[in-house]
């Protein structure tokens, strides 16, 4: 039987999830000399053991279609067998559930690093456009800052995680401090020329790798397996970035396989530390803390927040306002692939490059949204070249060539001449989407585990229509063909499963009105001053940019707030 | 067998690997990758064959065995671009993966039965004992049902919209179940050989390497250029 111990230590700082959010915290916390504790919810990251950069699938006697051909049906390691994703779409003994005509996806990563040991790397800063949405078109909400507030912590973290780009003066993608980007390969440069005359800019790409050493990290060396975890942490991830240095100063202590049930509060309702069972041994411990920062992933930040009731805080921690849970958003996404004849037996070269894309389109469209019909807007990733060949890469070639040397020939002529365009989109929170606790459902641990409610509505369904449209346009501007969804089995209805982008934010929103928001502008809670949310949950809005730079922001210039406010005697 | 069932690499790549590692992790040193080291990496992860050493069979009859390796030489036959299917390793490969689940063991054993079954009503003998004309006889039937199939989804103005499902409905019911084996059995010969060297020489792929720069050559962004709507 569980009970419950408590830790001799106080900590300055409790800090709960060790991904963007989580990482930077410790950063910048240990860096500014506070004794912090972090509990992350799975075991630690050895990377020379689990990530397999430049390995062949052949290293495998399973070719990479993992034990019984598992990924054959869809039941192989999300997004193949050579990601580091650790964790996926379902956890054993951890489930969630949905309200009824909800399709909602949770991808939920428990080590130390989180989603951020794979992810796309793509950095984008949020724009003034996105802070003061409302002002533009009177949907959701403003954010309480201005670009120019947040800006000098955008500079902090691209300075000390390093993102590629060029100097542009694009109003919907501010210019940052910039590594050096990779030179553009073919297929990139073809659609470059389509968007110059559909009015689409193709820039250089703005992802989280360094292209010169950086604090003992070394410059990418472009094999583009970023999505295998980098071996010389060139491609930033918080655990080999942030976790590890923080380590080493001493003043951190780690906790795994620790999964966090609750924030716990004094006899006068104040938080004073986390409750957490540990995963091994099943028993139930408390850290207790000055301060609390959770960084447990936007929709288990709120669960954490509703499952701390007291009798201070009968609806959960920190949700005067009941708007914790509430305003869930993910990003609007949707793909076409297609076929570029003049690409077709072109001269190989090594397209690899650092990874993604090397060019994509920051949202273009802002002036014209009375003409567009669909507020917000997108921008485009897309990919192409002469790939590593993986289990898969094949089928639809041998569907069309039968069998024989039929399939090698047609194998060898369309090598390299397809693209696949992907956008990704601003959602509008709407009030159908949100998660709350299952009040009878509870997971392993004897957690409460959270019910989600979702709805696209006409705005992101008109979006991902002029997606369509507008990829169909680039391909066949570039003299190719459409060929069908870049992944018909996710997106076969014209639009994303929701969630399924990972991009889930909003659900204990900042603001200016302590009534309709959940934490002030220094991610900091209305209801307790030493409590503080710094993951994707603070997001008022879901800007088409990929939430992972906006948090690392947030999660610095909290961390600087709470040691100011704390020298004050504030928190 | 283990999970993961990890071929022993050649001591040489290990090494090339540690070297890799060694150069960029040491500290505060710029990542000059030694070109000698990034192609020793190529050359000694090429050698598929000294790697896979010597194979047990596991899942697969002694019968079965046999009428794979047939089909997966008819599938993906060597040519001037490289070996077959057979040579890559496909039949390892699809018996390993047989002996590793329910689903794919039950798909093979029970293909492999059909066939035979089909072959010995059309001509009094299993796969293996029919002439080539024969066998081909019997994939050309299969790929004539994908065909009407995909050109009823084609007609049906679904385009990019057609489900998974919608490729797996043959237009002809009595070879439904043959159409649904060769398909595995094609997409497995394939996935073999195009993850292997050979096939990995034969497309030309040459990444997997490790650099200090990257460049894109000249000759290939002209070669597209001039073949583009762009030319001018």
């Amino acid at each position: 039987m569980a009970f419950l111990t408590t830790s001799s230590e106080e900590y300055d700082v409790v800090v709960v999830g060790a991904g963007a959010g989580g990482g930077g915290s410790v950063h910048v916390l240990t860096d500014l000399g506070l004794k912090v504790c972090l509990l992350e919810a799975g075991p630690m990251l050895d990377p020379a053991k689990e990530f397999k950069e430049h390995k062949w699938f052949y290293d495998y006697g399973h070719r990479g279609a993992d034990k019984g051909g598992a990924g054959y049906f869809g039941d192989g390691k999300p997004y193949g067998f050579m990601t580091t994703t650790s964790g996926g779409w379902e956890l054993p003994g951890e489930p969630y559930t949905m309200g009824e005509g909800t399709q909602f996806k949770w991808f939920r990563s428990r080590i130390v690093g989180g989603r951020t040991n794979h992810y796309g790397r793509m950095s984008f800063r949020f724009s003034q456009l996105d802070f003061k949405c409302k002002d533009i078109d009177g949907l959701g909400d403003n954010w309480p800052i201005d670009y120019d507030e947040i800006s000098p912590y955008y500079d902090k973290a691209e300075k000390f995680i390093g993102v590629t780009g060029t100097k542009e003066g694009i109003p919907s993608a501010p210019d940052g401090i910039f590594e050096t980007p990779p030179q553009p390969k073919v297929h990139e440069l073809l659609a470059r020329e389509a968007g110059k005359k559909l009015g689409i800019p193709f820039i250089a790409n703005r992802r989280a790798v360094i292209t010169s050493n950086k604090n003992g990290r070394a410059a990418c060396h472009y094999c583009g397996q970023c999505g295998r975890g980098c071996l010389t942490a060139s491609a930033y991830a918080a655990s080999q970035v942030e976790v590890f240095p923080a380590l080493e100063t001493g003043r951190l202590k780690l906790i795994t396989d620790a999964m966090c049930r609750e924030v716990s509060v004094d006899s006068s309702g104040k938080p004073d530390g986390v409750i957490y069972i540990d995963r091994n041994t099943r028993l139930e411990h408390k850290v207790r803390a000055k301060a609390v920062v959770l960084a447990a992933s936007s929709c288990e930040s709120a669960r954490i927040l509703l499952n701390s009731k007291s009798k201070h805080h009968p609806n959960g921690l920190a949700n005067s306002s009941g708007q914790v849970g509430r305003n869930l958003m993910d990003t609007v996404g949707f793909g076409l692939s297609g076929y570029v004849p003049a690409l077709e037996g072109m001269p190989k070269y090594d397209t690899d490059g650092f990874g993604g894309s090397h060019l994509y389109a920051p949202w273009w469209g802002y002036n014209d949204h009375q003409k567009l019909g669909f507020p917000r807007g997108y921008h485009i990733e897309f990919g192409g070249g002469f790939g590593m060949p993986g289990p898969g890469s094949y089928h639809g070639v041998a569907r069309k060539a039968g069998y024989g040397t039929a399939i090698k020939q047609l194998a060898r002529e369309e090598y390299g001449a397809g693209v696949g365009f992907a956008g990704r989109g601003e959602m509008i929170p709407n009030e159908m989407s949100y998660c709350e606790i299952d009040p009878n459902v509870v997971d392993q641990w004897g957690i409460p585990v959270l019910k989600f409610h979702f709805q696209w509505t006409d705005h992101e369904w008109k979006q991902a229509r002029h997606m369509e449209r507008t990829f169909t346009e680039i391909i066949e501007t570039m003299g190719g063909k459409v060929r069908g969804l870049a992944n018909a089995a996710r997106e076969a209805d014209g639009i994303s499963v929701p969630g399924s982008i990972i991009h889930e934010v909003g659900t204990a929103r900042m603001g200016d009105n302590p009534k309709t928001s959940v934490l002030n502008k220094y991610c900091q809670a209305w209801d307790a001053k030493n409590l503080f949310v710094v993951d994707g949950a603070s997001f008022v809005s879901n800007p088409d940019k990929n939430p992972t730079l906006t948090i690392s922001a947030f999660a610095w210039r909290a961390a600087e707030y709470l040691v100011e406010e704390a020298k004050k005697g504030n928190v | 067998m283990s999970e993961l069932t990890q071929i022993q690499p050649a001591v040489s790549r290990r090494e090339a690997l540690r070297r890799i590692a060694a150069t960029v992790f040491a500290a505060g040193v710029a990542a000059e990758m030694n070109p000698a080291d990034a192609q020793h990496v190529h050359a000694a992860a090429a050698s598929l064959k000294g790697a896979l050493g010597e194979y047990e069979r596991k899942e697969l009859s002694e019968h079965e065995w046999k009428t794979v390796t047939r089909m997966a030489e008819l599938i993906m036959p060597a040519d001037s671009g490289g070996g077959s299917a057979v040579d890559a390793g496909a039949v390892e490969f699809i018996d390993l993966l047989c002996s590793g689940g329910e689903p794919l063991a039950y798909i093979f054993h029970g293909g492999l039965s059909w066939t035979d079954a089909e072959m010995r009503q059309r001509h009094s003998k299993d796969f293996v004992d029919c002439s080539e004309a024969q066998q081909k006889a019997l994939f050309d039937d299969f790929v004539a049902v994908e065909r009407a199939t995909d050109k009823r989804i084609a007609a049906s103005g679904v385009g990019p919209y057609a489900r998974f499902q919608d490729y797996q409905a043959w237009d002809r019911s009595d070879l439904g179940a043959g159409v649904g084996f060769f398909d595995w059995m094609r997409k497995l010969a394939v996935d073999a050989y195009y993850t292997s060297p050979i096939g990995i020489k034969d497309l030309g792929y040459v990444g997997n390497g490790a650099f200090s720069s990257y460049e894109v050559p000249r000759k290939a962004i002209d070669y597209a250029m001039k073949r583009s709507p762009f030319k001018s």
